[in-house]
């Protein structure tokens, strides 16, 4: 349980951190907040021989407002979120979201960023992001991009970070309207990962649902938008029949895998149920 | 446990059989595998796997342990262990093709089993990673074969072009250049030598047509259609070009030339384009590049012909890449938070009791006190 040898640098700012990164070689890894690294490097299974961690990068943590955005940085921690005033008015389903995450020392330490870059199916975030069409912002040695959440996630545990980019901030548009947010999460242990998750934002207008956003959590090697839910409730009335027959078809497109805790199947008859709870709560129903 | 997959490349069995055996070939097709050593059916390899922070290599040998032409089956047999000591991999790995026409597919079972830490990972994740990985290598194997194949095309044109003017003159020029096939690999020479023989065989149809007197001119107009219609058959299967064109070509002119078939399965490699496609002759091109259809295991691979040797890149590497599991014996998952949570509740586990008697004598005496 004690790490290889690795070398540590710790930056200060952006720019170093990518010139950190760039001078580390092919063995080297990026730490925000180490909550899932530091395991994998003490059980050996990962021995980068440059980290370089970012926690000393002010620039990086906070949230601010930039008029219909909420731009969050990517090293700002869990409980940092959770806490934020400017996250529980315009953005609360992460907020909500963050609450489930791990347990209390773990949010202490990871970060939002952290965990979007990490990209854990089973992780809760990921799917919040695209829920919510969050855009990330890359610095690379080339500069900086703009990655939409619906691209940025691209397999297990591998995102479009190129090896030397390094996910700055999270561009989270702010939900305009009459928006009910709720995210339903279906563990065994408290504290454990999600063997499904579902993350849904539904915006009410005169008595229907004039639009539903629902991102699913563990259904397939990356997150996924319940596209099918998503257009049978555009426009249905908010009645607890309509939105259980839209929850019918949250399955759709989704390719969960099976393991110790769940088989796929039942990941599918969770997703259903998970979608219809999450979306009656965000409805107000 | 087991796993299958299957995958399809745009190439005849027959040809696809030989490029799939190839393993200096096929190597480099398989995300982060790397030959260290081929000696006869015996190589020895690396596969680098990279997954999120998780990194693993694997390094061992492998070798063929049957390869049965007539039936297209190939087995390989490959071990491995991580540099790290992060335990071992080994598989068996049975390819079999079938040759669907122009194409054909590639079915490969993998038995795998391997041991340590990455194996606690749960099944999940290990059959995802082997299914990307070998999707991966389908797909650069294809846009490998199908560069061959645009190559093909250009020089198919070049020869159906050059036709028009004199067919053995052609055919002995097509031959002297698959002769001249750069490269210094195994296959080109195969195609070198094929058109040597193409190129004397050629000489020799030219020699015995002046001997007959009849010039080049009149037997040459027949020539353009029969080299297009090889050319246009040629298209369908991808590497085979120059040198079947060449002894083909030849052919009108008399019968002297052998059978194209055989002759290079891969005269394309390492070949620039000759020259544009030209007038009606050219054969219409394929795109080059497309990924192949990848299917996921369908019933039982079809017996007969096919066989398949390569999807096996791979050395032990590929051991651990293309594994998919089933049941059988599977390792139990590892859950790192699982992990985390019984050395915290051994590290707390002392503190937390002293907490409780120290709780429970304050209570004790209150009650004591009340009284």
């Amino acid at each position: 349980m004690i790490p290889a040898a690795f070398e540590y640098v710790r930056p200060t700012t952006v720019d170093e951190a990518v010139q950190a990164v760039a001078e580390g070689g092919e063995d080297v890894k990026v730490m925000a907040g180490g909550q899932s690294l530091i395991p994998v490097m003490r059980l050996r299974l990962a021995a980068p021989s440059t980290v370089v961690d970012l926690g000393r990068v002010a620039e990086m943590r906070g949230v601010r407002d930039e008029g219909d955005v909420l731009v969050i940085g990517a090293m700002t921690t869990h409980a940092e979120v959770i806490a934020d005033p400017l996250v529980a008015q315009h953005a609360r389903l992460i907020a909500e979201a963050t609450e489930t995450v791990a347990d209390r020392q773990t949010r202490r330490r990871g970060t939002f960023g952290g965990a979007l870059a990490h990209a854990d199916p089973a992780g809760d975030l990921p799917a919040v992001a695209l829920a919510l069409d969050a855009e990330m912002v890359v610095a690379g040695p080339g500069g900086r991009r703009t990655v939409p959440a619906r691209d940025f996630f691209v397999d297990y545990l591998t995102t479009t970070l190129d090896e030397g980019e390094v996910l700055v901030e999270i561009r989270v548009p702010k939900l305009a309207g009459q928006w009910g947010v709720r995210y339903e999460k279906f563990n065994r242990v408290a504290q454990a990962w999600s063997i499904v998750a579902v993350a849904a934002a539904v915006r009410r207008e005169n008595g229907s649902i004039a639009e539903a956003r629902i991102g699913l959590t563990n259904m397939g090697p990356t997150p996924l938008r319940a596209s099918a839910t998503e257009a049978a409730l555009a426009g249905a009335g908010a009645s607890p029949d309509a939105i259980a027959a839209a929850a019918r078809s949250a399955a759709e497109g989704t390719s969960p895998s099976s393991d110790l805790n769940a088989q796929a199947d039942y990941r599918e008859h969770l997703a259903q149920v998970l979608t219809r709870r999450a979306v009656t709560a965000a409805a107000g129903l | 446990m087991q796993l299958e997959n299957s995958f399809t490349v745009p190439v005849p069995v027959d040809e696809a059989w030989r490029v799939l055996l190839d393993i200096e070939r096929i190597a480099p097709c398989m995300p982060g595998a790397a030959l260290d050593s081929v000696t006869g059916d015996d190589f020895t390899g690396r596969v680098k796997v990279k997954l999120g922070p998780i990194n693993l290599t694997y390094q061992g040998k492998a070798s063929f342990v049957e390869k049965d032409e007539a039936a297209h089956r190939a087995v390989i047999d490959a071990r491995g262990k991580d540099q790290r000591g992060n335990g071992t991999a080994a598989a068996t790995i049975t390819a079999k093709l079938l040759g669907e026409g122009s194409t054909t597919r590639v079915d490969v079972l993998t038995d795998l089993n391997i041991t340590g830490r990455p194996a606690q990972f749960g099944r999940g994740v290990m059959t995802d990673v082997g299914n990307k990985l070998l999707g991966q290598f389908a797909d650069k194997l294809a846009a490998q074969l199908g560069e061959g194949d645009a190559q093909g095309d250009a020089e198919r044109a070049s020869v159906a072009a050059g036709a028009a003017a004199t067919a053995t003159g052609v055919a002995e020029e097509v031959a002297q250049s698959v002769e001249q096939t750069p490269g210094d690999n195994a296959v080109a020479e195969t195609v070198r030598k094929a058109g040597t023989a193409a190129r004397e065989k050629a000489a020799a149809a030219s020699d015995r047509l002046s001997d007959t007197g009849s010039g080049t001119g009149s037997d040459a107009a027949p020539s353009p259609t029969d080299t297009a219609e090889i050319a246009a058959v040629g298209a369908t299967d991808t590497v085979s070009i120059a040198a079947v064109g060449a002894p083909d070509a030849a052919s009108p002119a008399s019968d002297a030339a052998p059978s194209g078939s055989d002759t290079a399965p891969v005269a394309a490699v390492g070949r620039a384009p000759s020259a544009p496609p030209s007038g009606p002759t050219a054969p219409p091109r394929r795109p080059a590049t497309g990924a192949p259809p990848r299917s996921t295991p369908a019933g039982p691979p079809a017996s007969t012909p096919a066989s398949t040797p390569a999807s096996t890149p791979a050395s032990t590497p590929a051991v651990a890449d293309t594994v998919r599991d089933r049941p059988l014996a599977d390792p139990e998952p590892i859950d790192l938070l699982e992990v985390a949570g019984s050395a915290a509740l051994t590290r707390y586990a002392g503190p937390a009791t002293a907490a409780a008697a120290v709780l429970l004598l304050v209570v004790l005496a209150f009650r004591r006190r009340r009284r």
